[in-house]
């Protein structure tokens, strides 16, 4: 990937800096907690730098920077994208550090997996914020209303999490096991991530198509899990107050997922659906003799919805189901999981001003995710956001219940220029 | 119903019509106004200012493309060229007479996203104008009555009401009826009144600056005014560039170029 970026930059310098616009923003976001009003979960200034290079109507150049000042963190720079596109007659191709979006669903990803994810805020960080970049090379090729999609990612890159003790630290396995076992008997490996090399890139295949007024998507990725499975040891001791002493090694496996997607409209009605079939993913297992307590099953994941938007309002539904279809009872996983979404918005005074509702509710484990904003355009470029986020469940150890302190109250105020 | 997502000057097309001393039909008049509506193809550029009541602005700068298609099918690609906030959005819309497909491009979220066509009475883009202001509608949805006529900025004009010829139309549409001033000479819009259903005008669209366009046996407006009348709100169209029937490519009317946002 270096070699791309020398390329890039012989490709800017070589042909001049005529075509070069900059734009961006400069973004204050400051969030406090619910339950503690002098507690600030976030304290940020944030400016974001694009770079755009439009040499020839056969090429393009783009780079993203990100330089995040944040008071509770410390100051963090970052490279975003960096990539060059060559369009052809029925070709283009997208070369270097880029985001790729698949799919269809609204606040979710479910085929939506090639860049990994920035959890370090959970999921309530913008979309553009929380996907990472990745080096790929993209290649689209067009035959009419059809396009043929492949990807080779050279080096895994693992999705993003807080560490522990941080307000968005998510809930392991770990946690689960420090609660029963003495620290002195517990040995916490390094992460395993694939070596380097050719044969560990990541490589993937979409075909979109428009039939009858039907988007649908086709998608194959070969990929390595963004997250990962908490590999344990179990040794006994001579202790009876502490029978085991436990090795954990956290593993990222390697996974085939199959995905496909629809969307199309019908009167006034917008139907989107997608789902993703995962090929041997690892679940954990509480049944003792296994070795590492992890078991490989497929996973299936899959969304329909359905959204209308009468006037100055919006409103969207989704239905949302993971299935693991060859359960056992010992996995720590529910055989199935069902989830719905609502996402309601509407704007006046000529669209100066929005109001926004988001809910998930995973209807299995009882959890939720509640967001409503309020949004306000005074001018051109500048947008204020009073929020808050609520978030909760009736156990600590499920998706959004183990966030059930974190509820927020923010403001965002961001110039675009 | 719709024909077309033509730009708003394309209901304001005229041609110098050399019958234009007749006695004509109130129907007459407005065969001629839309005569040249339909075009092959167009791409404008323009600034689109909302003012609110108390003065205040906002701008943004678009372009749009559309095209009737071998197929008969229309086209159009709305991209909006600033404020830095929205720069890059763009809308996809295929219109087949039967249905219209419509697909929005957002470039922070880096995907195209389907959506619902609009109704005809929504807002364009948070504007004054609604779909409907700016799509040609077919003739015979409505019925037309000649008011008389009237002189407007030393000008003799037509004035001609509409309302809709059924009730289907009734419920799609904003508007109880429209009066709309007519140029005699040329057949040109360059005034039209909206009521809602409580028959009360609503919205006043001036229009000025009107041009012929190079290469086109077509006229616009290169100045749009639309006024709410009830909230004091308006928007301000003013086009830098207008090119009709010089050849837009397919290649604009496809989710490829739409997700370049450029």
């Amino acid at each position: 990937m270096k070699l791309l970026y020398t390329i890039l930059l012989m490709f800017i310098t070589s042909t001049g800096l005529a075509q070069v616009e900059i734009n961006g923003y400069v973004k204050n976001y400051d969030a406090v907690s619910l339950l503690n009003s002098n507690e600030y979960l976030i304290l940020r200034n944030r400016l974001r730098l694009n770079v755009n290079y439009s040499p020839t109507d056969e090429a393009f150049g783009y780079a993203s920077f990100d330089v995040k000042d944040d008071q509770l963190k410390g100051l963090e720079l970052s490279l975003r994208e960096l990539y060059i596109d060559l369009y052809f007659d029925n070709l283009d191709l997208r070369i270097g550090k880029q985001q790729i979006v698949w799919g269809e669903a609204d606040g979710l990803f479910i085929t939506d997996i090639v860049n990994p994810l920035d959890l370090r805020e959970f999921i309530l960080a913008d979309f553009e914020d929380i996907r990472m970049g990745v080096n790929a090379i993209k290649a689209q090729a067009y035959f009419g209303d059809r396009r043929l999609e492949a990807l080779w990612i050279p080096q895994f890159v693992p999705a993003k999490f807080s560490s522990v003790g941080e307000d968005w630290a998510f809930y392991t396995p770990l946690d689960k096991i420090a609660a029963i076992i003495p620290d002195s008997l517990i040995v916490v490996r390094d992460f395993t991530k694939p070596d380097k090399q050719p044969k560990n890139s990541e490589y993937g295949l979409r075909y979109s198509t428009l039939i009858k007024s039907i988007d649908f998507t086709l998608s194959w990725f070969r990929t390595w899990d963004d997250y990962p499975t908490f590999r344990q040891y179990y040794q006994p001791t001579q202790n009876p107050s502490a029978p085991f002493n436990v090795t954990i090694t956290p593993v990222y496996d390697r996974i085939n997922v199959y995905g496909g997607t629809f969307s199309t409209t019908v009167g006034s009605v917008v139907l989107r659906g997608e789902g993703a079939f995962y090929q041997n993913r690892n679940f954990y297992t509480a049944d003792p003799r296994d070795g590492d307590r992890v078991v490989q099953k497929d996973f299936l994941n899959y969304m329909i919805g359905a959204e209308i938007s009468p006037g100055n309002r919006f409103l969207s539904g989704q239905f949302v189901q993971e299935i693991i279809p060859d359960y056992d009872d010992q996995l720590v996983l529910n055989k199935t999981t069902d989830m719905g979404t609502i996402l309601m918005t509407r704007t006046f005074f000529n669209e100066t001003v929005k109001q926004e509702l988001f809910l998930i509710y995973n209807f299995t484990d009882e959890d939720y995710l509640g967001r409503v904003r309020f949004y306000y355009y005074p001018s051109d470029g500048i947008e204020v956001i009073v929020g808050t986020d609520i978030l909760g469940g009736k156990k600590k150890d499920t998706l959004f219940g183990q966030f059930d302190e974190n509820d927020n109250f923010y403001l965002k105020v961001k110039y675009s220029f | 119903m719709k024909r077309s997502v033509i730009f708003i000057m394309a209901t304001l097309c005229f041609m110098a019509d050399p019958g234009s001393g007749q006695n004509l039909t109130a129907r007459e008049i407005m065969e001629r106004n839309n005569a040249q509506a339909t075009t092959r193809d167009e791409r404008a550029g323009f600034t689109m200012k909302l003012i609110n009541k108390r003065g205040k602005e906002r701008k943004r700068k678009v372009v749009m493309y559309s095209k009737t298609d071998a197929q008969n099918k229309e086209k159009t690609l709305v991209r909006f060229l600033s404020p830095a906030d929205v720069k890059g959005v763009g809308l996809l819309s295929i219109d087949d007479g039967d249905r219209e497909d419509q697909w929005l491009y957002l470039p922070a979220l880096k995907r195209v996203r389907r959506i619902s066509s609009s109704e005809k009475s929504d807002s364009f883009m948070g504007s004054d104008f609604s779909y409907e202001d700016i799509e040609q509608n077919e003739l015979n949805d409505y019925q037309y009555t000649l008011l008389g006529q009237e002189t407007v900025d030393g000008v003799d004009c037509y004035v001609v009401r509409s309302i809709p010829a059924s009730d289907e139309i009734k419920k799609e549409t904003a508007y109880s009826m429209t009066d709309m001033w007519i140029r005699k000479d040329n057949y040109v819009s360059v005034m039209v009144k909206f009521y809602n259903q409580k028959g009360d005008l609503i919205k006043l669209m001036v229009s000025t600056d009107i041009r012929r366009i190079d290469g086109a046996e077509k006229w616009r407006a290169n100045f749009i005014t639309m006024k709410n009348v009830k909230t004091g709100h308006r928007t301000e169209l003013l086009y830098d560039t207008i090119q009709i029937n010089q050849g837009v490519a397919d290649k604009f009317f496809t989710q490829r170029y739409l997700e370049r946002g450029r």
